[in-house]
């Protein structure tokens, strides 16, 4: 058995992209366990599927789900996902006692230990057309993590201006870090703004890719490019890809105790990006969405993990950047997760890729005291930070065999070129 | 060579010869050598160890001016220490050049085409109040360790007996770096607080230098004290550098896209203490196992001019230096929780515990403090 990859493959319906999800599990060792198809097709040992598109055994049908099972001889993790062909996911995991129980045609079966990673239909999991590129890796040893996202493109055009505007035109995408921001390749066919300048009048150095985030000095590293504080002195148009969804199981680095040393991080536009939506939650007790507050399911975006011995907890966890002292009243320092320092001071041509452990970090705000216990689960055996935020799939590193997805470098096929 | 070490060392003195001796003499016993020395008064060798005795007069350690130069023992680096019997230190590194230059006799260190000053300068003035006052000595014990393998890190250290200050640290770590990095070590000089974790604004602590007193603006040698190293190819300038910490979340409400937060256990609402982290307030057991996390310690440098122009490597003012990662420590793993004495070792004793740090240990001594 190899590694699989879903390596930039296009789809072009929501069955498409749950298919090849799936079979990327498949291929690489995973196997059916079960399926049904939303209809009346329903095989209680292995996979219904004859199709991707809708109809008899198809996987475009409202309510068609697979179960499957890790590679291991004797199948330990088990997952099921179910979707309604408009966006939308159930997604359910078994660390130990697999899904035995029930299960039709539009019934996924259940397990006494399950996890409901993402139990709703709305909002949509896949954000956005039901056309785009599919990225992924599963690993074909053991625990056999693996990783899934998309992105969608459509055409992006920037106007003169200081600074200059940048407008998506197309399959009514949105930025999700807003208006201004976008990663954006230039193909063939495109117009580059000419003189596109940055903040503090430094030309941008590339023509093929260009970026200037505002406060981001190591902009030539980026492939973003952000209309708050670019100067365009002609207009241009291009298109714009844009990071969708994730979900990723990465085993981790712990310790013997741990019973199901695995993390799993299940999001929406925000699944590979340190914002407070996701991997960045605030700690500071005063909003609601900080990670003490944090449940895996609904549509809850974040990660989460085993957190004790007994496998009684099931909590939110974080992954860890890097940072110095912020004692005094000046800005915190933080070097290495979103805004961080990509580059290697002695070799300015190396990214650098740090790793990282998951955490549970979160205290209980005013007085009373938390109950879930906080401390390391475990070092990410999938990830790297990337230093620089992306906001598609752009940038390899080390020949090809890790891509950078959001904030993460993550393990990549070693041949084939993204392509946004 | 095998490891050279301090162990459970509570000296009572009456000068400041006995220490210097003891730190010395713990890297010869770790295979680094006296290449000269001189007494600080008329005993003066320009090949090798001149004293005779740890205390004052001739041919002691004890004296006003007494310095060694000594090199690793594999004939790469060089250190000189020199003493005023004051509590202060005058202490240059030379990363490959050697000390073979100036006019060295009794009183005076040699000198190196690549020397820095970690400690006083070279108008001669000592650094910081290395040592806590005699009177004070023995109420402290000193543990060490030099080790007898390449590149030859070594740290010591000595704790005021149930107090929880430190003084008197030093530390020479290597570092897993870029393959580019010419001198992949990183040097730290502590006194009042040494080797204790992050987040605080006292300036004289070895690892917590804070935005006030920033990297920017923070120059090796004098009376300063912190960690430094080489930051560029050609090694140019010793320039602050900082141990980073774990840290997670999101600064606060309002901030978005930033990795910050604590790994503590109480409360705690300061803004200050947001990144305090796992090396000082953290989360220093396991869940699983309760036992004490050992987390690698990166060295970076954090902090560069506001001026984008002035990033450039080579610009006239070292520290504008770009910023970055100079490697993994391969003498420190965070604790987790800062301790306020040696007592605490772990993994058979092969590490002791010292601030906000596990360091290296013999395996087989039981520290006392």
């Amino acid at each position: 058995m190899a590694n699989a990859f879903a390596a930039a493959v296009p789809y072009s319906s929501y069955g498409q992209f749950v298919s090849i999800f799936v079979e990327m599990l498949v291929s690489a060792g995973w196997k059916y366990m079960a399926s049904g198809d939303g209809l009346s097709g329903y095989s209680a040992t292995g996979k219904i599927f004859s199709g991707t598109g809708s109809g008899a055994l198809g996987w475009g049908n409202p309510g068609a789900w697979a179960r499957v099972q890790d590679p291991d001889v004797v199948g330990i993790r088990e997952i099921t996902i179910q979707h309604n062909n408009a966006g939308g996911a159930i997604i359910k995991y078994s660390p130990l006692a697999k899904f035995t129980a029930g299960g039709s045609a539009t019934l996924t079966p259940t397990a006494p230990d399950q996890k409901i990673l993402r139990n709703s239909y709305t909002p949509v999991w896949l954000a956005g057309p039901a056309t785009g590129v599919a990225y992924g890796c599963a690993k074909d040893t053991a625990p056999y993590g693996f990783w899934y996202a998309c992105t969608n493109s459509g055409a992006v055009s920037f106007a003169v201006g200081n600074p200059g505007v940048v407008t998506y035109t197309a399959n009514g995408l949105t930025a999700p870090q807003g208006t201004t921001s976008a990663t954006v390749r230039f193909v063939t066919g495109s117009t580059l703004p000419t003189s596109p300048t940055l903040p503090g009048g430094a030309v941008a150095p590339d023509v093929s890719y260009f970026a200037a985030a505002a406060g981001v000095s190591s902009f030539q590293l980026s492939t973003t490019i952000q209309g708050t504080g670019v100067q365009f002195t002609s207009t241009g148009s291009g298109t714009v890809s844009i990071l969708r969804l994730g979900i990723m199981m990465d085993p981790v680095t712990s310790v013997p105790e741990d019973p199901d040393p695995v993390v799993w991080l299940i999001g929406r536009d925000s699944a590979w990006l340190t914002n407070r939506n996701c991997l960045a939650r605030p700690t500071d007790g005063t909003n609601l969405s900080n990670s003490t507050s944090v449940v895996y399911g609904g549509t809850v975006e974040g990660a989460f993990a085993t957190m004790s011995a007994d496998r009684s907890l099931f909590l939110s966890v974080q992954p860890s950047g890097y940072a110095c002292n912020s004692t005094g009243s000046s800005t915190p320092l933080f070097v290495m997760s979103n805004t961080g320092i990509p580059v290697n001071p002695f070799n300015a041509n190396k990214y650098e890729a740090l790793p990282f452990f998951w955490a549970r970090v979160q205290y209980t705000y005013q007085g009373a005291f938390e109950t879930s216990q906080l401390g390391i689960k475990g070092w990410s055996s999938m990830a790297r930070w990337t230093g620089i935020q992306r906001t598609s799939c752009l940038d390899t590193l080390d020949a090809k065999k890790w891509i950078a997805v959001g904030c993460m470098w993550l393990p990549w096929d070693g041949s084939t070129t993204p392509v946004g | 060579m095998a490891n050279g070490y301090i162990r459970n060392q509570r000296l009572a003195v009456t000068s400041y010869g006995p220490l210097m001796s003891m730190i010395v003499e713990m890297l010869v016993s770790a295979g680094w050598q006296y290449k000269a020395s001189g007494d600080g008064q008329s005993g003066y060798s320009s090949t090798t160890k001149i004293f005779a005795s740890i205390d004052t007069g001739a041919l002691g350690w004890g004296n006003s001016g007494a310095w060694a130069r000594i090199q690793d023992p594999g004939g790469g680096r060089e250190f000189t220490f020199q003493h005023n019997n004051n509590g202060s230190l005058r202490v240059k590194y030379s990363a490959s050049a050697k000390f073979v230059g100036g006019s060295p006799s009794s009183t005076v260190v040699p000198t190196a085409t690549d020397e820095k000053y970690l400690a006083g300068d070279a108008a001669g003035s000592f650094g910081p109040g290395f040592f806590s006052p005699l009177d004070n000595m023995r109420g402290q014990i000193w543990q060490g360790l030099a080790s007898g393998t390449a590149p030859y890190g070594f740290w010591f250290a000595s704790q005021v007996v149930g107090h929880g200050i430190r003084y008197s640290n030093m530390m020479m770590d290597p570092v897993i770096g870029d393959t580019l990095d010419p001198d992949p070590v990183v040097l730290v000089l502590g006194s009042s607080g040494s080797f204790r974790g992050l987040a605080y604004a006292d300036t004289v602590y070895s690892m917590g230098h804070n935005n006030t007193v920033n990297e920017a603006n923070f120059n090796i040698g004098g009376t300063n004290t912190g960690c430094f190293a080489h930051m560029d190819i050609s090694k140019r300038s010793m320039l602050s550098v900082r141990p980073l910490g774990y840290t997670c979340g999101a600064l606060d409400s309002t901030t978005q896209s930033h990795i910050s937060g604590r790994l503590e256990t109480g409360s705690g609402n300061l803004p200050r203490e947001e990144i305090a982290n796992i090396n000082r307030y953290g989360a220093g057991l396991n869940p699983f196992n309760g036992k004490p996390e050992y987390l690698p310690v990166l060295w970076s440098r954090t902090q560069v001019s506001a001026n984008l122009a002035n990033w450039n490597v080579g610009t006239a003012n070292p520290n504008n230096y770009l910023a970055g990662i100079k490697g993994w420590s391969t003498m420190c793993r965070w604790t987790g929780l800062n301790r306020t004495s040696f007592l605490d070792t772990l993994d058979n004793k092969k590490w002791i515990c010292v601030g906000a740090w596990w360091l290296p240990w013999d395996g087989i001594t039981t520290p006392r403090y």
